[in-house]
């Protein structure tokens, strides 16, 4: 046989290794071991625990707070051009995103809108975690200039003006003062807004300016009502755990497919995800620098680093006093970890339902779920504070299996329709 | 006894073993340089991530005697991870009987765990680190 001929054959025998080293999958386990079904039994829906007690919001679980959080929620009326609503990014018809990179609403911000079912499970709020509470969280966009640009002022004004919203209001938290004389109180006026009003804001008395933020505070302790009822219902992979409990064979069930069981096996393992996305919702809601690069010609974000010091320094944080709970209850507040450790770290995202909320990270920098992943087996060194995450030695047969997981967390939501759609005017 | 019912004790067995291992919410260590015996129990039983809680630190002298008055700061990580606690946790009160409560704790992730403590006990400065495989 030529020389030629030989190396050519070495060459093919080397590739057809190669590639099937790449894309011949596994075996599965006939079982799961003992440890590893203590992990996919974590990750189950039915591991879910209440709602935790919102000691902030004295309203929260209040039914008719979440009827009137469900009505601000989707009334353009709050906004300063009449065309945003809390819905406009958050829609329920896209897993309460908007589909953009960053949102967009008088004008354009710097983040990717987070979804929110099973938001009210979190400590934290926003990429950075500068909101401590779901209420506080609301409060943000509606004075933001590129959201809502509301100012407070305008926002009670609304209230006090809208004959449904004064009797939700008032069967809620207590009579409205009136809000008529316009020499205390001028048409738009906050602490945030342009100079003009923050300049009627510094013009008022601080008694007439605590009854607007009071007013404007429990807007909030409304829409947060509302949000509790936004809940992740059952995935594939949630059928597949109850499956489980018949037969403890991995292949048993029909609720997944085996390359998203080898992807399970990954995800749980050599992969890594769950260290950070544990628990039923798939996120630890902490905080982690995983070397996201920013959107092109943006500076890294600072992170939870930044995030943290606006928590403490927010007059609507849990200590604060338009918070209903006692400050000895406000723990997370207390023993929060900030300063540089936390520099760059953003908060860490639930995996279920993501087929409806891309692009993904905080500013919505990677389109698409191959690109996460390829992100984290890559692991580069971050530009600001340091990558947690190691490089993982994945094959590309690997890949494809944990993208195929991530398809058994799709599940629509466990929340009665009436809260998913506009409310009847 | 068939095979099954085997299989089924083994795999209660495995899950205790595993249960008393993993999640061993008393430790015990001693300090560099020598002198105390530190012992650290959680409130959280059993010992689970993402759950704020706290847990009672006794320290003991050589003889066995409580020691009182002790500076204590709480620090750690995950070194596979290189990062360090979620929270920042600290001593909120002394208990009496050489023991102190430390608060604010809470291990937002799996996998090995390190808790540094640097105890001041009038003019020494000692050192203990415990670990934990949540």
């Amino acid at each position: 046989m030529p020389r030629k001929l030989k190396l050519l054959g070495v060459v093919i025998f080397l590739l057809f290794g190669y590639l099937a080293w790449q894309w011949i999958p596994m075996p599965l386990p006939a079982q799961w071991s003992t440890e590893q079904r203590a992990l996919i039994d974590s990750l189950a829906l039915s591991q879910l625990p209440p709602l935790p007690v919102d000691t902030g919001n004295a309203v929260a679980d209040d039914p008719r707070a979440a009827h009137f959080g469900h009505q601000l929620f989707f009334d353009t009326r709050l906004s300063s051009n009449g065309d945003v609503s809390c819905a406009t990014c958050h829609m329920p018809t896209s897993g309460f995103t908007d589909g953009r990179p960053v949102a967009v609403g008088i004008g354009t911000t710097e983040r990717n809108t987070m979804p929110l079912a099973g938001a009210a499970y979190s400590r934290w709020y926003f990429w950075d975690g500068r909101k401590d509470s779901l209420w506080s969280q609301a409060l943000a966009p509606l004075e933001d200039p590129r959201e809502h640009g509301m100012t407070r002022m305008e926002v009670a004004r609304l209230i006090g003006s809208t004959a449904d919203y004064r009797d939700s209001y008032e069967q809620l938290f207590g009579e409205l003062p009136t809000l008529e004389d316009s020499s205390r109180f001028p048409p738009q006026a906050s602490p945030l807004g342009d100079e003009q009003s923050k300049l009627a804001w510094q013009r008022m008395d601080e008694s007439d300016q605590y009854e607007v933020s009071l007013i404007f505070a429990n807007v909030g302790k409304a829409l947060a009502a509302y949000q509790r009822k936004l809940l992740p219902g059952p995935a594939a992979f949630d059928h597949y755990v109850a499956d489980l409990q018949r037969s403890s064979s991995v292949t048993d069930s029909s609720a997944m497919s085996r390359a998203q069981l080898a992807g399970l096996k990954l995800f749980i393992g050599k992969a890594q995800c769950i260290n950070c996305h544990n628990g039923p919702l798939f996120t630890n809601n902490d905080f982690h620098n995983t070397a996201v690069l920013s959107a092109p010609g943006v500076l890294p974000a600072a992170g939870r680093s930044e995030g943290l010091r606006l928590a403490r320094s927010d007059p609507f944080n849990c200590t604060g006093k338009f918070s209903d709970a006692d400050a000895s209850e406000c723990i997370e507040l207390e023993f929060a970890r900030g300063g540089d450790d936390m520099i760059g770290a953003q908060r860490t995202g639930s995996l279920r339902n993501l087929a409806d909320t891309a692009p993904y990270m905080h500013a919505g920098q990677i389109a698409t779920l191959e690109e996460v992943i390829d992100h984290y087996v890559a692991a580069d060194i971050a530009v600001i504070g340091h990558n947690e995450a190691k490089p993982l030695n994945l094959r590309a047969i690997e890949k494809r299996q944990l993208r195929a997981f991530l398809d058994a967390l799709n599940g629509a939501l466990a929340t009665e329709d009436r809260w998913l759609q506009p409310p009847a005017r | 006894m068939t095979a099954n019912r085997i299989m089924y004790w083994l795999t209660g067995l495995a899950l205790v073993l595993t249960a008393s291992t993993a999640q061993a919410a008393t430790v015990q260590t001693q300090s560099t340089p020598s002198g105390l015996q530190i012992e650290m129990q959680s409130q959280l039983q059993p010992l689970t991530i993402n759950q704020m809680h706290g847990w009672v630190i006794s320290l003991t002298d050589t003889q066995g005697q409580a020691v009182n008055n002790a500076d204590i700061t709480v620090t750690g990580g995950m070194p596979e991870h290189d990062h360090g606690l979620a929270t920042s946790p600290r001593i909120t009160q002394q208990l009496g009987d050489g023991q102190y409560l430390l608060q604010g704790v809470r291990f937002h992730m799996p996998g090995l765990w390190q808790l540094e403590l640097l105890i001041q006990v009038e003019e020494i400065t000692y050192r203990a680190q415990v670990e934990l495989n949540l």
